[in-house]
């Protein structure tokens, strides 16, 4: 399905949904999108891009390229006044492979927190300034517990801000518990292209499979 | 609105400046050297000493033989300059745009007094009074520029001043003498001997003459001797170091009661500093405990500031690193360093973000710790490793305004890389790269020069495919370092970057591919 069509499939809804119910508070911007300027991945998601104000997550095994994939959405995004914060908890953020995906790294803060609960603590700081756009967790080879309390005013402060908070991972570290992601982002690698499986969360429990040639 | 300005002289200021704490030495005859040997050159005299037929220039041998009761006092610019910049200070009163000019000397740009003054006469007297209070003899001049107002304070009698309306400069000058131009004694000669003993016979001199005489200098003195100075008023600025102690009634021994003591008197500090368009740069906190030792604790900002928020937090968390001996009996407080408050209406950008910047920069750090908010650089080198440097964020340089060479310098650096072929980037298009720093070490085995399994630290797998090797060596200067390396993918499809270090004899993991 186009974006047009998811477009006008939702704006019949809403209609109906108002006409069914006028009294009903219904808050239609639910879902603002933020485009990731990947345009095969935008016609997927649901919002029309990725929910602004909500958390995602990417996962995806060694070498699928999960990596590639957060350093292209970030290299597309538009709001260029407001700043890409990379929480690095493995130590292996490589600012020249960023720039090449053309992540003008000028925009990029890189924080080394201790562990997760002090990342967390500082995302809700950097939120609550109002200057971050996006907050990259990355939790590769990261196995701690997250704490369901921090995360939940994490996801408050993203929703204030209107930003939004990435988590990027492997199937086997960290878990992110799946009612508090809006979007789950499973990558794979099918030859020289990427499988993305847009999946779960809050924007219904239908899968929608893309592929994706990221240098094109 | 015609320009006004008044001119503060107060003659022989350093000389003043001892005898005004030194009242018992009124009435004797007083000179003041400009070192402690009795070959120093007397420099200022009183009045009492010059009737005894001392006069400057003199050796204080060649004084104390002409008065031997003379007494020599030594110059001491440190105290002089102290002294005038609290009577400056003092001075704001009267007017907020005041001029240093020598220690002794000062104008004040007095325009549009009228509603506060009836005439200027009143404001002029008020002044000496004012300055004659604090315990110096002066003299008041005001006109509509800087050279005619300090010509009218120079002739006028001490406590008294000359007030040349506007218009009137040229016709004021006319008779005054030539000594009064600000020209060494040499050119004061030149004139004197040309027959010029007056600011108007110089006035109606040709320009073209004094030019080829005096050099460009000499269209500035013309313009002097006519009345027509255009200089403007550079008004002082004052850059604020001063203690303020607070003796504490009962001894402090929590962080809290001492945070909340600091910041009263932060608070008033920095609400007299904003009075004065100043913004705080960096303050001195000492902790004076009972058993008489003193904790010193700096604290610094990037941007400036007049929040005490932002420096109560940063207090906090230095006094979180202090054990305190015992109970603190006294807190002092120095600003340290002070700058003029920069003009938000033209800061185009970041207006809010600057502002508050520094405070969320000392929450962050209270959550990360130092050292752990990093700003990402392309450098030039070889290595992998070194072309990712990360730098300590500076708020303020970064993502504001500031910082402009480094981020230049970053910006040019990162075209150079970018352009050269980079080692593993060759035909990876889809993957991002993930660094090992330092590089993890590997086990690798090998046949007929192919690379065939490799097992790190928490994985093993076969090499089916690989790709190098790419060879880069630098550093001779230093250790050196020689590295083979090679593109590797598993039979599980991971894909990583590992090298042959020459100098370890080692095989090292540099990333992977993801």
């Amino acid at each position: 399905m186009s974006s047009a069509t998811n477009k006008a499939v939702v704006q019949h809804l809403r209609e109906q949904v108002s006409f069914k119910y006028p009294q009903a508070q219904v808050r239609w911007d639910a879902y603002v999108p933020l485009p990731t300027g990947i345009q095969p991945l935008d016609q997927v998601l649901l919002p029309g891009g990725l929910p602004r104000g909500y958390l995602i997550e990417i996962v995806g095994s060694r070498s699928s390229g999960k990596t590639a994939l957060l350093f292209h959405i970030l290299s597309g995004l538009n709001e260029k006044e407001r700043k890409i914060a990379y929480f690095d908890f493995s130590g292996s953020f490589y600012p020249l492979s960023a720039q090449k995906s053309g992540i003008d790294i000028k925009r990029v803060l890189v924080l080394k927190p201790a562990n997760i609960q002090a990342g967390l603590r500082a995302a809700e700081i950097l939120f609550r300034s109002g200057g971050i756009l996006v907050a990259v967790f990355d939790l590769v080879e990261i196995h701690d517990q997250i704490s369901k309390a921090l995360l939940l005013r994490l996801k408050k402060s993203v929703r204030q801000a209107e930003a939004i908070g990435v988590f990027l991972r492997e199937p086997n570290s960290s878990r992110i518990q799946g009612n508090q992601l809006a979007l789950c982002l499973k990558v794979e690698k099918k030859s020289q292209k990427l499988l993305v499986k847009a999946e779960k969360g809050r924007l219904g429990n239908r899968i929608q499979e893309v592929e994706l040639t990221l240098n094109e | 609105m015609n320009k006004r300005i008044a001119c503060v002289l107060i003659s022989n200021f350093p000389l003043m400046v001892h005898l005004r704490g030194q009242p018992e030495l009124h009435e004797t005859a007083v000179v003041m050297a400009e070192g402690s040997s009795s070959r120093s050159i007397v420099l200022y005299t009183n009045i009492h000493a010059a009737y005894e037929g001392v006069s400057s220039g003199m050796t204080v041998v060649q004084a104390r033989n002409v008065c031997p009761k003379l007494c020599v006092l030594i110059k001491d610019e440190k105290k002089e300059q102290c002294r005038f910049d609290e009577l400056l200070r003092k001075l704001f009163k009267f007017s907020p745009f005041i001029e240093e000019a020598t220690p002794g000397i000062a104008y004040l740009d007095v325009s549009g007094l009228k509603r506060t003054y009836p005439n200027e006469k009143v404001l002029a007297e008020k002044l000496i009074l004012f300055v004659k209070g604090e315990g110096y003899p002066v003299r008041v001049g005001m006109a509509g520029n800087k050279f005619t107002s300090l010509v009218g304070a120079s002739i006028s009698d001490t406590s008294s001043c000359t007030i040349v309306p506007n218009g009137e400069e040229r016709n004021f000058l006319r008779p005054q003498p030539i000594q009064l131009l600000p020209i060494d004694q040499d050119q004061h000669e030149r004139l004197y001997r040309l027959g010029i003993k007056t600011l108007g016979q110089f006035a109606i001199l040709p320009d073209h003459e004094v030019v080829e005489r005096f050099g460009s200098e000499g269209a500035g003195l013309l313009k002097l001797s006519r009345g027509e100075d255009d200089e403007p008023i550079k008004p002082k600025i004052f850059h604020e170091k001063e203690n303020q102690t607070k003796e504490l009634e009962s001894p402090l021994g929590t962080q809290i009661s001492i945070l909340f003591y600091v910041n009263s008197i932060l608070e008033r500090k920095l609400s007299e500093l904003a009075r004065k368009g100043l913004a705080c740069e960096k303050i001195l906190v000492i902790l004076k405990t009972e058993d008489n030792g003193e904790i010193p604790i700096h604290i610094s900002v990037a941007q400036q500031t007049n929040r005490p928020k932002t420096l109560i937090d940063m207090l906090r968390l230095e006094l979180e690193k202090v054990i305190l001996p015992s109970l603190v009996k006294e807190i002092r407080v120095r600003i340290e360093r002070t700058s003029p408050l920069s003009s938000e209406q033209l800061s185009l950008y970041h207006q809010k973000g600057a502002k508050l910047l520094n405070h969320i920069f000392t929450r962050l750090k209270r959550v990360l710790g130092n050292g752990n908010i990093l700003s990402p650089q392309i450098a030039l080198s070889h290595k992998p490793e070194g072309k990712s440097q990360l730098f300590p964020f500076t708020p303020g340089k970064d993502l504001c305004a500031g910082g402009k060479g480094r981020k230049q310098k970053a910006q040019s650096q990162a075209r150079i890389d970018l352009n050269e072929p980079q080692v593993g980037f060759s035909q990876n298009s889809i993957s991002g790269f993930r660094l090992y720093d330092p590089p993890k070490p590997a086990t690798v085995r090998e046949e007929k020069g192919a690379i065939k399994f490799v097992i790190a630290d928490s994985w093993y797998g076969e090499v089916t495919r690989q790709k190098g090797p790419w060879e880069i060596s630098g550093e001779w200067w230093s250790e050196g370092y020689q590295r083979s390396y090679f593109e590797i993918e598993l039979a599980g499809g991971e894909e990583y970057l590992i090298f042959f270090d020459n100098s370890s004899q080692k095989w090292l993991l540099q990333g992977i591919f993801d």
